[in-house]
């Protein structure tokens, strides 16, 4: 079953521009050119329920607005879309009972009372079982390390003891639906490694379907294993993570280390060198042209070791970024 | 309902925790009452007659001084966090979840004033008995209930009125300057600055036709015994008819203003 489709989905912002300057603030007092942005293009996916699916894309990309308008913030300009069976700008009760949104840039805690206080306002809001949702808050703030922390004032914590309580105070209901908007901006490295591990561990216990947007590769690679790349609006690569590359198979890493100084120019005539240093050398070449620069390398230079591979997955995501 | 409920405790509690700053703010309106009760003894004076615009010097300086009280009392501050959850985009927090953003505010907002309900009700005896010697107080615990439910009631019609006013920032990104001139003219209208009657004929008419006074003038009359208790009740059925035309008004704004938000930021 689709937890959500969606088809031919279109934004478009309007929008004021403003130069530097006072002289232009007051020329738009009087006259403001209206511009427009096309935030999200023709895109359409669907996900599986029970999946977890890494939405990807440099900043800007789209992505926020996109999810914004999954879970029925924003009216698209055009398009379907299908989430739980609901549409989600029309934003019915029994559709809101049943996802839920973390923001990583926006807390939804109170933040002069404790985390507690938040957790029985949404147990409320969400009719949760006054036991359930005890034992709930228990396993989790037990998974997640965060029991001390429950009764402090929500302002006085750190960034990521927030976060971590922030995706409690949003699981309260088990929501069938998660869209988890970089959850672990601003982490340490222990913290980031926790939330990934517990997104993964509540995806198989309570079958939700995840749909995470990161900038940090290695919570995709843990977490996701079908990716959806965005760019400027459009929808570049829709795929597992393992075969981003896979677009990029016409190009080759080969890792030279050579006995010599040879001079650069010789080398790029077959590829692009992306790094050198002293005799090490690393260079992208076009399949097509490997034959010839294998045949150039070992006959006419004197190597110690040479290395040939695939475009690795991370560096295949940034080409797609680009 | 529950959740509403819940909404009136947490603004309780997270007003509890700042429970202070209240008191400092009705002390900040002590400099205002001083100023006034000094300009109106020099009236009083320069007139040379006993009663002015109705009211004994006395009966003046009481009025200022419960007026005063009532309107930091019933200050909202709902249409700036409002607003600033459009502006900022936080508002997406809350309609992504199965509840009333209105309602949860109004709770919330009723809950924090019951904080200072105590206060001020302290602070408005301790007045009525130091004046009830100067000042003829007809004082029932009729007129007393009657007095609780009609600020109770303006309670609600100051929010209704400042949420309808705050519905503006789906249009207009910074509000705050009409927020700023709003405050002042719905303070005037309202009788918290002076009492209504000194306005002359016409404009007293136009007033009654609005909620305004039904939130201060209407309110300190009551206690300081200037209306009849039949009025008194009519006007209590005023402020229902009011809040529920304002009520229904901002409903109709939040929906037609929800297609214009743009969810910023995040």
């Amino acid at each position: 079953m689709n937890a959500i489709s969606v088809k031919n989905l279109n934004k478009v912002f309007t929008y004021y521009e403003k130069k530097e300057g006072f002289q232009h603030s007051l020329k738009n007092l009087l006259v403001r050119k209206q511009k427009t942005k096309e935030a999200v293009k023709d895109i359409s996916f669907d996900i599986d329920s029970g999946d977890i699916v890494g939405f990807l894309g440099p900043n800007g990309a789209g992505k926020t607005t996109t999810l914004k308008m999954l879970s029925g913030i924003l009216y698209p300009t055009s398009g379907e879309v299908q989430v739980l069976g609901y549409c989600p700008w029309k934003r019915q009760k029994q559709f809101k009972m049943k996802y839920s949104m973390v923001l990583g840039q926006k807390s939804q805690l109170w933040p002069d009372l404790p985390a507690t206080e938040t957790f029985r306002l949404n147990q409320y809001i969400y009719e949760v079982d006054e036991k359930k949702c005890k034992m709930l808050v228990d396993e989790l703030t037990e998974y997640l390390d965060v029991k001390h922390l429950l009764h402090v004032q929500v302002r006085r914590l750190s960034l990521g003891e927030r976060m971590k309580l922030e995706l409690i105070a949003s699981l309260i209901h088990s929501p069938q639906l998660i869209f988890l908007d970089e959850p672990s901006i601003g982490l340490d490295l222990v913290s980031q490694q926790k939330i990934r591990s517990f997104i993964r561990y509540w995806n198989e216990q309570y079958k939700t379907t995840v749909m995470i947007t990161s900038h940090y590769m290695k919570d995709i690679e843990d977490l996701c294993e079908r990716v959806i790349v965005i760019n400027s609006g459009k929808k570049l690569y829709d795929g597992s993570l393992c075969d981003v590359n896979y677009m990029f198979k016409n190009i080759k890493i080969v890792n030279l280390e050579l006995s010599d100084e040879i001079d650069d120019m010789k080398l790029a005539e077959f590829g692009t060198i992306t790094k050198k240093e002293g005799l090490n050398c690393t260079m992208e070449v076009h399949k097509e042209d490997l034959h010839e620069f294998i045949g150039y390398v070992t006959e006419k230079l004197n190597i110690k070791d040479i290395n040939i591979s695939d475009i690795p997955v991370e560096k295949g995501i940034e080409l797609l970024y680009r | 309902m529950k959740k509403y409920f819940c909404s009136f405790r947490m603004g309780m509690k997270s007003e509890y925790e700042y429970r202070l700053n209240f008191i400092f703010v009705l002390f900040s309106a002590f400099f205002p009452m001083i100023i006034q009760t000094f300009l109106w003894i020099a009236i009083f004076e320069n007139s040379k007659k006993p009663i002015v615009y109705g009211y004994t010097l006395n009966q003046m300086i009481l009025y200022t001084i419960l007026s005063q009280m009532i309107a930091k009392f019933l200050k909202t501050g709902v249409e700036t966090e409002i607003s600033t959850d459009v502006k900022t985009g936080g508002l997406s927090k809350y309609i992504i979840k199965p509840f009333n953003y209105l309602l949860y505010k109004l709770f919330g907002f009723v809950g924090k004033k019951a904080i200072h309900m105590e206060i001020i009700l302290a602070f408005i005896l301790i007045v009525l008995v130091v004046f009830n010697w100067k000042v003829q107080i007809t004082m029932s615990i009729g007129r007393g209930v009657v007095f609780l439910v009609a600020v109770f009631l303006a309670l609600i019609l100051n929010f209704y009125i400042f949420c309808c006013l705050s519905m503006l920032s789906f249009w207009v990104t910074d509000a705050w300057g009409i927020f700023f001139g709003a405050r002042f003219l719905i303070d005037m209208m309202s009788g918290a600055i002076f009492p209504i009657d000194i306005f002359g004929e016409t404009i007293i008419k136009v007033f009654q036709a609005l909620p305004f006074q039904y939130m201060v003038y209407f309110t300190v009359n009551i206690i300081t015994g200037k209306i009849s208790l039949h009025m008194a009740l009519q006007g209590i059925g005023i402020q229902v008819i009011w809040i529920l035309v304002l009520g229904l008004l901002t409903r109709y704004l939040w929906k037609r203003g929800l297609l214009q938000y743009v969810a910023v930021g995040g």
